[in-house]
């Protein structure tokens, strides 16, 4: 099993022809046999002016890397993203006003800074599916190639552990919060890139507190 | 650019002993420098040279032959024994599934190098953390101002050996209307205008004479030491417009008058008192005594010591007292044979509180007849303790009060009832009776109690028996540090998850107190001069008294604080207080507080039970 994820991963740096993405398939190919307490990860976070991600637009991305079972804070990192459109309703969520904006980065300089924080890493994400696409989406414009790195993504690994336990997840259970609760870690403000970034990252590390010697493909989306 | 914005952590931080005194650019180089880790339940923590915070979970901590040292929580740090004095050990396990920060290495030693506060919260131990915490609260409160402090100009002073005629020169050329009269610095007598009109002019009395014959002899004084509050209460008792202070030694130190006095305090509670005598019917007391409950919000507000508003307090209700002793007098005519009004518990002790009820009984001259006098005294007291409780000192649940017979006696029957209490007594009724021990009389003829008080003070001393088992009653209390989470709170009933502050806290330093003081003949009741005395006369180690003192006034400041909280809301004011009301640094020197009472207990066991 592990060994075609591996296989694609591969083959994905032999294609890909954007340089930055290539790098980033290739430096996590050794990584993909490490004990899951051992590999370095980034958890990531993002906050979207909504949920179409050739419609809607990034506003804000979040990072914090874990290296060696521990998170390091002093690699976390928030940026706010340009956009041409106006905020508009999303400002009541994610507490962005429009002028806030005005010290928000050109989205192309933060996308360069990313990819380079995502080199060495598996990417750690709650819900990942979502990010990614708006991460993939900006990808095709800036560098014209898709992104699709190996990843990890707690609400997959939550589903899945629920799962094996009760026949049906109850709605809003695999919500960040809720899964963080069942781990008994604090409760956090929420709706900010970092703090969401720093609490995928605290519940990754509570996940896989019960069995850090197993192999991290075992976790791999 | 912003790599800070770690909110979540900066505010967690703030609320956490000692990192909330670090300020925002420091907590901001501090969250952005920490590893965080997640362990379960049961897992060992190694220690390295760095610190450790609890986010979340718990910690238990092990000395080098594995004794559990403390068990901490969120907001709690530890480390290696070699980095941090206190809060250090030599292993660490996880109790509960635990959160944990770690500071970047070298980051601990950099905040001590740039922040005081932080540095001292890991390098002084338990006691005097707790000491800076109640020094370094002001005494703002003029409430609390000592008669000592309005004394401005030495006193104007005559020998009473000189002629009525010089003295009243003096007077006129210092526009003095009262002069005090001292022979070789101590003061024999005061001469004031109405002397001077009433004795010497009306009566046509040769001015040659000297002073000594037309002066009022050995005047009221009051101590230097004592709270302006208490002069004036004695003023108003007396109907005294002047007073003469004495310094510890009896030498005069000066004079003040009423309008030293008026000017000094023109704040309520001054008032309150004066009031307090002028008072004509019970109605008006209690309409007065209403106020009582704000006068103490605002001593709280100011900051007062809690020693200090507890003192004010008794102060208040000796004078609701002695004022219901008037008035029944005034309606029931004199008493017919002498009497002294006792005050025990809180009130003896001068610890009287927002919520304490009465306790108090009466002690009569032995020429007492009961057929003759009866009725007048029972009538007397329930004056006073109906009076007293629509003041709000309720009854005294257990019946201790002056209006019922049983706490009626002559000077010689309570002597009896001492005595049995000493010589035969029982683990249970010791612990009804310790409330009797802090006596003081608070209206009549105190003489009539002094041998009273000598039997106590020798015959308490002499009996191990009662000692121990006072000593048992003390342990009763234990304070409430358990192995989870250091504070441990009522697991059950109305008050579940608070702690109990009175019986976990200041009761078992009263108890403690009280015990060393019977034991060792010292005559003092309130507690914090008996343990001084304790101190001077070497019967207590004096650092340890010193950690008793700052620990029964950190306790006693923060059960005020929360009673005064529970008044503002309209509720009845308790002693048990939610830690998690509390701020992490107050939680923090409130397990100091109770380390300390837990070590002075194992004394107890020690000194009294023979046990170790």
């Amino acid at each position: 099993m592990f060994s075609s994820k591996r296989l694609t991963l591969w083959n994905r740096a032999r294609i890909c022809k954007a340089k930055p993405i290539a790098k980033i398939y290739r430096s996590q190919l050794p990584l993909l046999t490490l004990r899951v307490d051992q590999a370095p990860l980034l958890a990531i976070d993002l906050e979207m002016t909504g949920l179409d991600a050739h419609r809607d637009h990034i506003l804000s991305i979040g990072w914090v890397p874990i290296n060696r079972g521990a998170i390091d804070t002093e690699g976390a990192q928030h940026w706010l993203i340009k956009t041409d459109r106006e905020v508009g309703d999303s400002a009541t969520i994610h507490g962005i006003t429009d002028s806030q904006r005005a010290t928000a980065t050109d989205k192309k300089q933060v996308m360069g800074r990313f990819l380079n924080a995502c080199r060495g890493r598996l990417l750690l994400f709650h819900h990942a599916p979502l990010d990614l696409a708006f991460i993939d989406r900006s990808c095709r414009i800036a560098f014209n190639s898709g992104f699709r790195p190996a990843l990890i993504d707690t609400l997959a690994a939550e589903r899945k552990r629920l799962a094996r336990h009760t026949d049906s997840i109850g709605q809003g259970a695999l919500r960040l919060a809720a899964c963080r609760e069942r781990y008994g870690l604090p409760s956090y403000s929420g709706h900010n890139a970092l703090a969401d970034a720093l609490a995928t990252a605290e519940l990754f590390l509570a996940q896989v507190s019960a069995d850090g010697d197993s192999p991290v493909s075992r976790y791999l989306l | 650019m912003s790599s800070g914005e770690l909110t979540d952590i900066q505010r967690f931080l703030s609320q956490a002993s000692p990192f909330a005194e670090l300020g925002d650019e420091l907590l901001a180089m501090v969250s952005g420098n920490l590893q965080i880790i997640y362990r379960r339940r049961g897992s060992p923590i190694a220690l390295d040279q760095r610190l450790y915070l609890v986010r979340s979970g718990a910690v238990e901590l092990r000395n080098q032959d594995g004794t559990l040292i403390d068990q901490i929580g969120p907001g709690d740090g530890f480390g290696p024994r070699a980095l941090v004095d206190h809060n250090g050990c030599d292993s660490a396990q996880c109790s509960e599934d635990s959160l944990l920060y770690l500071l970047a290495d070298g980051l601990f030693e950099k905040l001590c190098e740039l922040n005081k506060p932080f540095r001292r919260f890991f390098t002084v131990p338990h006691q005097s953390r707790i000491r800076l915490a109640v020094a370094n609260r002001g005494d703002t409160l003029s409430l609390t101002a000592k008669v000592g402090s309005l004394l401005q100009r030495s006193p104007v002073t005559i020998d009473s050996s000189a002629s009525i005629r010089s003295a009243a020169e003096r007077m006129s050329e210092q526009r003095l209307s009262s002069m005090l009269v001292c022979d070789n610095g101590r003061l024999v007598g005061m001469f004031t205008d109405s002397d001077l009109r009433r004795r010497v002019v009306a009566a046509g009395l040769d001015t040659q004479q000297p002073v000594a014959a037309v002066m009022s002899p050995t005047p009221i004084t009051v101590n230097a030491d004592s709270f302006v509050f208490e002069a004036i209460v004695t003023m108003s008792q007396h109907n005294i417009h002047h007073i003469p202070v004495l310094d510890n030694s009896g030498q005069l130190a000066g004079l003040i008058t009423t309008t030293d006095l008026i000017r000094a305090q023109r704040s309520q509670p001054v008032f309150l008192v004066g009031e307090v005598f002028k008072a004509q019917s019970r109605d008006k007391l209690a309409e007065i005594a209403s106020a009582v409950p704000d006068l103490f919000a605002r001593l709280v507000e100011a900051d007062g010591r809690a020693g200090d508003i507890s003192r004010l307090l008794t102060v208040v209700s000796d004078a609701i007292t002695q004022r219901l002793l008037q008035l029944g007098e005034q309606q029931l005519g004199a008493a017919p044979v002498a009497y002294a009004w006792l005050g025990f518990g809180s009130q003896g002790r001068e610890d009287q509180n927002i919520s304490s009820d009465q306790d108090n009984a009466l002690l009569l001259a032995d020429n007492y007849c009961d057929e003759q006098h009866g009725d007048y005294f029972a009538q007397l007291t329930a004056f006073v303790c109906d009076g007293l409780d629509s003041c709000g000192y309720v009854y005294c649940p257990g019946g201790i009060m002056a209006m019922n017979s049983q706490w009626r006696m002559t000077a010689s029957d309570w002597q009896r009832q001492f005595r049995r209490w000493i010589n035969q007594p029982e683990p249970k009724a010791v612990m009804h009776t310790s409330i009797f021990f802090d006596l003081r009389v608070v209206a009549g003829a105190a003489e009539l109690a002094q041998p009273l008080q000598q039997t106590i003070l020798h015959g308490a001393a002499e009996n191990r028996i009662f000692l121990a088992h006072l000593a048992t009653n003390c342990l009763k209390h234990t304070p409430p540090l358990g192995f989870f989470r250091n504070l441990v709170v009522e697991g059950r009933g109305e008050h579940k998850d608070q702690l109990d502050l009175k019986h976990k806290g200041s009761i078992a330093i009263t108890d403690l107190a009280r015990l060393y003081a019977l034991a060792n003949r010292v005559s003092a009741i309130n507690t914090s001069e008996r343990l001084r005395d304790l101190a001077d006369t070497g019967a207590l180690n004096r650092k340890d008294v010193r950690n008793l003192l700052d620990a029964n006034e950190f306790i006693n400041t923060i059960r005020l604080q929360h009673q005064a909280q529970e008044l503002a809301r309209g509720q009845q004011p308790d002693n048990y207080v939610a830690p998690s009301t509390l701020s992490s640094l107050q939680r923090s020197h409130l397990k100091d507080a109770f380390h300390i009472i837990k070590r002075s207990q194992e004394l107890i066991a020690r000194n009294f039970l023979g046990g170790g």
